[in-house]
């Protein structure tokens, strides 16, 4: 864990952002003003299930977002590290992502912000070699280089992952699974970017090839100091690897805490619910129950809370009222947050059941 | 293991697929992709066996063969102590059904979930002494579909992920089988629904005494579901036992490999991976024991002759030179693991000690 000081400048940060997909009636909210802030060098985690809006919230946040999708509110200020001259028309090197010119992008993206997509096989073009995709960033963005230097770079990166630099000459077709990912993660740190993105990385990974990327990942992370942000469904990997982590359900970010605060004292029902549903490695074999019910349809969203047809702690104002993200009360001095009338600062009178109270005591401290 | 005739045991099953290499010439005889190669293992009945490894390692193929969908190359499949061969084809699926792994493409988009459930119950005749309406019904209820009448309406697009393996499962059960074999059931499915199905199957073996078959890449809930777990690498058997005798003290070094490679959050410090690297081409796999090239533990016997499965503990076989009891010649081979600690450290292979970590130790650097 990366020790905090008090004051901490995100590199980017993520402010209320709602996504729809379609306009008018039919819109539906796949994104509902989610808030994330990345730090340099840490691994900030999201988490959820298919269809909670993680991922077009990385489509949103880098602006790749497609029609229909559409950016209906928030902000995403990238803070441009001090000196570098950036496209920024602010003095203090801020930049609002959402309403950056086409310019303005072009200069950001992959120099600064880097993505790592779920599908190596269908990231890669088939009918290029490796070398050719890997030097065409290079080629875009550092036109002073030489075609020399372009392919040692390109064999630099490649080593830099463990794969010999004759695979420059390779097909993606002529590689393996974790081969082809490697590829991919050294593609998107080319220009050195001071983030990446990385949505499902290495989902589609055997778990022997995924432990070993997600090692060399950390390595370079150590290197080069970038940020990731880590997006997956894999709860348990992620609270192996991420600093901090946000919980997504149907659009809203439901939880947000450090890694060991957030496995060891859960505060939403639904992280509860997730976290028991990952059969553990070790101890007594004890039945697991899961989530009952099944995710929501975002085209017609329960009212209230989106969880609580799901949730064995529903209260009626649930039913009526979305909970805002904010500190639960007994945890007044940490900068975790959750959304869950449960933990709702007034109702101190409100009994939290005991599976939503444990204490921790690793994390939480300021 | 249950003293009467097993569910299923496969007897030294062997299969081969034949290839044209490319590059070579046409019709070349003789390249054949080795997926499953003297593979022997017992699903006892009314228990779990998993069938535990990574993508390419045979145990879809397996999961076929003992479906009977394919025939062995060599070997045997007996179903309760009976080849599998013995009776037709279809008086074999009336015994044993598959699940299989994408509900999305398992059932026809075209057809309600009262069709699917139903053409099994017209096909093999299991319902008729009820109505085939009060037979779906009914085998919507088991897999807990419910209200049964609504979900028989519907077609495959109306439901979640979890609901259409449910409906997938209830097909399976129309046929009446005794043994079920299920080719990862729940990896297309929500994390947070996983688990009731896995619970459905769990149930399905106590309360129905269901054996069953539970093919998947993920140990974890091959250790939360199964009473044994076969762990295959490579088209091989490498370890079998009880799941939290293999899980809580694997004793193959490729089993070891796989339970420090999986996601846990308990763990403090990253783990030590040993034998990195990825399985051999199935067309020509290495000599001897098919992990030996990425093995720490390496000896040189282990590259001449393919181990077979050595007793290491109440039920638990090891497929491993490590665990014979004597062998002509211990000299590591492997540069990764020369020292003499290595090969010191696995000598009592026999019986490794309860309570230590077998990955940490030995830890050699």
């Amino acid at each position: 864990m990366t020790s905090r000081p008090t004051v901490r400048t995100p590199l980017l940060d993520v402010r209320g952002l709602s996504v729809d997909y379609g306009v008018g009636q039919d819109a539906v909210q796949a994104v509902t003003g989610a808030n994330l802030a990345l730090y340099p060098g840490e691994v900030t985690g999201l988490a959820g299930e298919s269809g909670s809006g993680k991922s077009t919230f990385a489509y949103a946040i880098t602006r790749l977002l497609r029609a229909p999708g559409v950016i209906t509110a928030g902000s995403v200020r990238l803070h441009l590290a001090a000196g570098q001259p950036g496209p920024s028309s602010q003095p203090d090197g801020v930049i609002d992502l959402l309403t950056a010119a086409d310019w303005q992008l072009r200069k950001i993206r992959w120099s600064q912000i880097a993505v790592v997509m779920q599908s190596a096989m269908n990231a890669l073009n088939p009918v290029f070699r490796i070398g050719a995709q890997l030097t065409d960033v290079l080629r875009t963005h550092r036109p002073e280089m030489s075609r020399a230097e372009r392919h040692e770079r390109a064999a630099e990166l490649l080593r830099m992952v463990g794969i010999t630099p004759d695979r420059l000459r390779a097909y993606p077709h002529e590689l393996s699974g974790g081969m082809r990912q490697r590829a991919m993660i050294t593609m998107a740190l080319a220009l050195e970017p001071r983030i990446v993105i990385m949505d499902e990385p290495t989902t589609a990974l055997d778990v022997v090839t995924q432990r070993e990327i997600l090692e060399e990942l950390a390595a370079l992370r150590r290197r080069l100091g970038f940020a990731v942000l880590f997006i997956t469904h894999d709860l348990s990997l992620l609270l192996e690897i991420a600093d901090s982590v946000s919980i997504m359900y149907a659009g809203h970010i439901v939880e947000q805490a450090s890694a060991p605060e957030l496995f060891r004292a859960p505060r939403h029902p639904y992280t509860l619910g997730l976290l028991g549903s990952f059969p553990s490695l070790h101890g007594p074999r004890v039945t697991m129950t899961g989530i009952g019910g099944t995710p929501p349809d975002l085209r017609h969203p329960p009212s209230g809370c989106p969880f609580h047809p799901r949730c064995s702690y529903a209260m009626d104002v649930c039913r009526e009222r979305t909970p805002q993200l904010r500190t639960p009360r007994r945890d007044g001095t940490s900068d975790r947050l959750v959304s869950c009338w449960l933990h709702d600062p007034v109702a101190t009178s409100l009994s939290l059941p005991p599976a939503l109270a444990t204490e921790h005591s690793m994390g939480g401290s300021r | 293991m249950s003293e009467p005739a097993p569910a299923l045991e496969a007897r030294s099953v062997t299969k081969h697929f034949p290839v044209h290499q490319t590059g070579r010439p046409l019709f070349r005889r003789g390249s054949v992709v080795h997926a499953v190669d003297g593979v022997s293992l017992t699903v006892p009945s009314a228990g779990i066996l998993a069938i535990v490894g990574e993508s390419g390692c045979g145990k879809s193929t397996l999961a076929r063969l003992l479906a009977r969908v394919l025939t062995p190359t060599s070997g045997e499949v007996l179903m309760h102590g009976v080849p599998s061969t013995a009776g037709s084809r279809r008086a074999y699926a009336r015994t044993v059904q598959m699940v299989l792994q994408d509900p999305f493409a398992s059932l026809n988009p075209a057809h309600t979930v009262a069709y699917h459930v139903g053409r099994p119950l017209a096909l093999h005749g299991t319902a008729d002494h009820l109505s085939k309406d009060a037979a779906i019904e009914q085998l919507l209820d088991r897999v807990a579909l419910s209200p049964a009448t609504e979900f028989a309406a519907k077609l495959p697009h109306e439901l979640s992920g979890g609901q259409r393996q449910r409906v997938a499962i209830a097909r399976a059960l129309a046929a009446q089988p005794k043994i079920l074999i299920a080719d990862e059931p729940v990896s297309m499915l929500d994390v947070s629904i996983r688990l009731g199905v896995l619970n459905l199957l769990a149930g399905l073996r106590d309360t129905e005494r269901l054996a069953i078959a539970y093919v998947t890449h993920d140990i974890a809930s091959a250790r939360y579901l199964a009473d044994e777990v076969a762990v295959m690498y490579a088209g091989t058997l490498v370890e079998t036992g009880p799941a939290m005798s293999v899980t809580d003290s694997p004793h193959h070094p490729y089993t070891q490999l796989l339970l420090a490679a999986a996601p846990d959050p308990d763990r403090t410090e990253p783990p030590s991976l040993q034998g990195r690297g990825a399985p051999p081409s199935l067309v020509s796999p290495p000599g001897g024991c098919r992990f030996h090239p990425r093995c720490p533990f390496a000896m040189d016997v282990c590259a001449r002759q393919a181990p077979p499965a050595f007793e290491t503990g109440p039920g638990h076989r090891s497929a491993c030179w490590l665990h014979a009891p004597q062998v002509p010649d211990r000299t590591p081979t492997n540069p990764a693991a020369t020292t003499q600690d290595a090969a010191g450290q696995a000598d009592p292979a026999g019986e490794p000690e309860p309570g230590t970590d077998p990955v940490g130790r030995t830890a050699t650097q």
